[in-house]
């Protein structure tokens, strides 16, 4: 795992916290984010313009 | 710390990026899809409610029962929560309003929402429930209750169930939806005739109508997940609910997703299933990205730069990167798995050379970026350690 790798997830494990910790709070925070999500993606046009469209056009013919 | 924490998001997360090395999180996206249906319907209402009533009778108030009653958080990662969403855009692209309002209040009907509603459009707009597909009307109204949900349209009533064979033999003008019955699932194939308006897809593909065949080769690319690699067979049909079928007759794969419409996807009906379920693992892949993209971001933004993209061929934030990696990634997986079950073939090695050069491309840009959040990072080394 190349460096940075190892540092982004030894931020990952060391932010685990109880079970029951996180079963309290688990909708909640979803909720918050979510509603953050809805209301700036509100003003936000550039991201239909670059986002809307994922595509994938790919030439199948083997030779 | 909740599942909101970074930390704790992008260990959840790990089952979005790819089937079988850990267990699905299903509690995951049931909440972030119900959280994100009672937030859009509040936000809708704030911004709509006004103009909602006015054109209709109890509409409002079963859309707010929606969220109060719980019937919301069981919506599923489907279209109506997208022409919510686009219904809180300056310039909303896909349906009115009330549109908006009444087909979300006919898919909480469906799950068993008891109430009554109606609606008047000042234009024949169209109505959809799951594979039953309304022709345009000015009037509608709805009672759901213990004997199922019960619909008027233009004064002709019945159940909805039955609607079809009531409508069409009243106005031969239903404009039926074929489906392609992926076990619990429905899948339903669109053709120009069903396809929601506006939607970006190249127009010129579209298929007029679907066939029996068209069916046939869907089903049978969902049998190829089944029997050869059953890992991605669940996963691929979770978040997919729509497919619009172009026209596959010039040996191309085309298919594309909307990142503001849930579970609708768009694909070349090829001849070849494989190929097909190769589409289905690629689009099913950008819709766990979008659902993780509702509640955090995979990057920092600290990194402003253009990476060059093999599979397009131009320059790409590191974001899209990781998008296009993510689907590749598990389209190479799901070959390797395919030509373990089936045995190599020279097309296949083909296809997987191929996949695998660009896949690799893909990684040595995200391998050295420290801009990748913990949720970035988190499906970015899950999917390399599964390709190693």
């Amino acid at each position: 795992m190349a460096a940075n790798g190892e540092l982004h997830m030894d931020k990952v494990e060391a932010s685990v916290g109880s079970e029951s910790v996180r079963e309290l709070q688990a909708e909640t925070e979803i909720k918050s984010r979510i509603l953050a999500k809805i209301a700036a993606d509100v003003h936000d046009k550039a991201e239909l313009q670059t986002y809307d469209r994922g595509s994938h056009d790919r030439y199948t013919k083997s030779p | 710390m909740a599942v909101g924490d970074i930390g704790e998001l992008a260990l959840r997360a790990r089952s979005f990026a790819l089937p079988g090395a850990q267990k699905f999180d299903c509690r995951l996206l049931d909440d972030i899809v119900g959280s994100y249906a009672e937030g859009l319907i509040a936000a809708f209402l704030a911004r709509h409610e006004q103009e909602i009533a006015g054109d209709s009778a109890g509409l409002v108030a079963f859309l707010q029962h929606g969220v109060s009653g719980g019937a919301a958080r069981r919506l599923q990662w489907q279209i109506e929560l997208g022409f919510l969403r686009d219904s809180l855009l300056p310039k909303p692209r896909y349906c009115t309003p009330l549109q908006s309002a009444a087909l979300v209040a006919l898919a909480l009907a469906r799950l068993g929402q008891d109430g009554s509603w109606e609606c008047c459009f000042r234009h024949p707009a169209s109505l959809r429930a799951g594979e039953i597909f309304i022709p345009q009307a000015r009037q509608f109204a709805v009672h759901a209750g213990s004997g199922g949900v019960q619909i008027t349209v233009n004064g002709a009533s019945g159940d909805l169930q039955y609607l079809p064979e009531w409508y069409g033999a009243a106005a031969n003008s239903l404009v039926a939806i074929a489906t392609a019955d992926a076990d619990d699932r429905v899948l339903c194939l669109l053709s120009r005739s069903a396809l929601p308006q506006n939607v970006l897809v190249d127009q010129q593909f579209v298929l007029d109508e679907i066939a029996s065949e068209h069916c046939g080769r869907f089903s049978a690319a969902i049998d190829v997940l089944g029997t050869h690699v059953p890992i991605y067979r669940d996963w691929v049909k979770r978040p997919l609910r729509d497919v619009i079928l172009l026209d596959g007759s010039d040996g191309r794969l085309r298919s594309g997703s909307f990142s503001r419409l849930p579970g609708t996807i768009y694909l070349s009906a090829v001849d070849h299933p494989a190929r097909l379920a190769e589409m289905l693992v690629h689009e099913a892949s950008h819709q766990y990205f979008h659902v993780l993209s509702l509640v955090g971001d995979v990057d920092d933004g600290s990194d402003k730069a253009e990476h060059f993209s093999p599979v397009v061929k131009e320059g790409r934030s590191i974001r899209m990167i990781l998008f296009a990696y993510h689907a590749f990634a598990n389209v190479l997986r799901f070959y390797r798995l395919y030509r373990d079950a089936i045995g190599p073939t020279a097309s296949l090695e083909h296809d997987c050379a191929e996949i695998e050069r660009d896949v690799r491309e893909l990684e040595a840009i995200l391998a050295d970026n420290r801009s990748l959040t913990p949720l970035g990072w988190s499906i970015f080394a899950e999917l390399r350690s599964a390709l190693q």
